[in-house]
């Protein structure tokens, strides 16, 4: 089952190996990501970095959309790693399982907003929001388990 | 069943106690009953009088996991010295990783059993990372 499907741009990193997975009971993170899937030095170092007794799996969004809709993983209890708003969405799409997205980390870049301390938005990302919102995905905010949601949509007039 | 408050002291020379605490804060998030000292960054003196503090505020069923920076250490040796006959489990030479792994426990596991585990896993993030990425290629290659 999917445990969380977080955007965070870091990917795997600190807060989503040493928090996330044990509160969570992970058992397999996978990293939905086109360009990581085909860059076989980030692959290599991402997967020096997982944590112990979970496994990796990086695979293109198509590739994920796949894994996640067959019912043989479905025993897993699967963290997806996205780094993206606009791949968050792509994902959900593809994916009926995937009910609530969880935002960890996007770092600001030119021509974007913070909404919240570590989440930046540009104008481009609204629509995609407001859409996911539409489908009743619930879009949350917290950085760690131990957080306490921050509905997106509350922040979005800011 | 007395409740149980597991406390934490990070004991250190200088500001190493206050840094790792920062990074704890940002990896995991605030934390409660995390305690700090620095030694000797002001004056030349033990850590005796900030230690009893953090002792006499234990409460009867509390236990206290104290973290040092060095085995053998001036910090590790007053520690030892002044914490006899308290509910205290002294640990030397953490890392980051293992303040993360004993701090988010989970609190009915037996802090004994949570040190001993988080010490395994903490040793295996001490790594020579360039090396790994060698070999790692290597193997890509053969």
């Amino acid at each position: 089952m999917i445990k969380l499907t977080r955007i965070d741009d870091r990917l795997v990193h600190g807060q989503v190996a040493f928090t996330w997975v044990p509160a969570l009971g992970v058992d397999c993170l996978l990293v939905a990501n086109d360009k990581v899937a085909k860059d076989e030095f980030q692959k290599m170092t991402l997967n020096l970095a997982k944590p112990a007794n979970t496994k990796l799996v990086i695979k293109t969004l198509a590739d994920a959309i796949v894994f996640l809709n067959d019912e043989k993983n479905g025993k897993a209890n699967v963290l997806i790693l996205i780094n993206s708003i606009k791949d968050a969405a792509t994902l959900a799409a593809g994916v009926p399982a995937i009910t609530s997205i969880n935002f960890g980390g996007i770092r600001g870049k030119a021509g974007s907003r913070l909404i919240s301390k570590a989440i930046a938005i540009t104008d481009d990302d609204v629509p995609v929001l407001q859409e996911m919102l539409q489908k009743n995905i619930e879009l949350e905010i917290r950085q760690v388990p131990t957080d306490s949601k921050q509905k997106v949509e509350s922040l979005l007039d800011k | 069943m007395e409740h149980t408050t597991r406390k934490f002291l990070i004991a250190t020379h200088g500001r190493f106690a206050t840094g790792i605490k920062s990074s704890l804060d940002i990896i995991i998030g605030a934390t409660d009953n995390v305690f700090l000292i620095e030694a000797y960054v002001e004056e030349n003196k033990g850590i005796e009088g900030d230690l009893e503090k953090i002792l006499k505020d234990l409460q009867p069923h509390d236990e206290l996991i104290v973290f040092t920076d060095l085995l053998g250490g001036s910090i590790t040796n007053q520690v030892l010295r002044h914490t006899q006959g308290h509910p205290v489990h002294v640990v030397s030479g953490f890392n980051l990783a293992l303040l993360i792994e004993v701090l988010m426990a989970d609190a009915e596991t037996p802090a004994a059993e949570v040190i001993e585990a988080a010490i395994v896993n903490a040793r295996e993030q001490i790594a020579y990372v360039t090396k790994l990425m060698a070999n790692a290629n290597e193997e890509e290659a053969s």
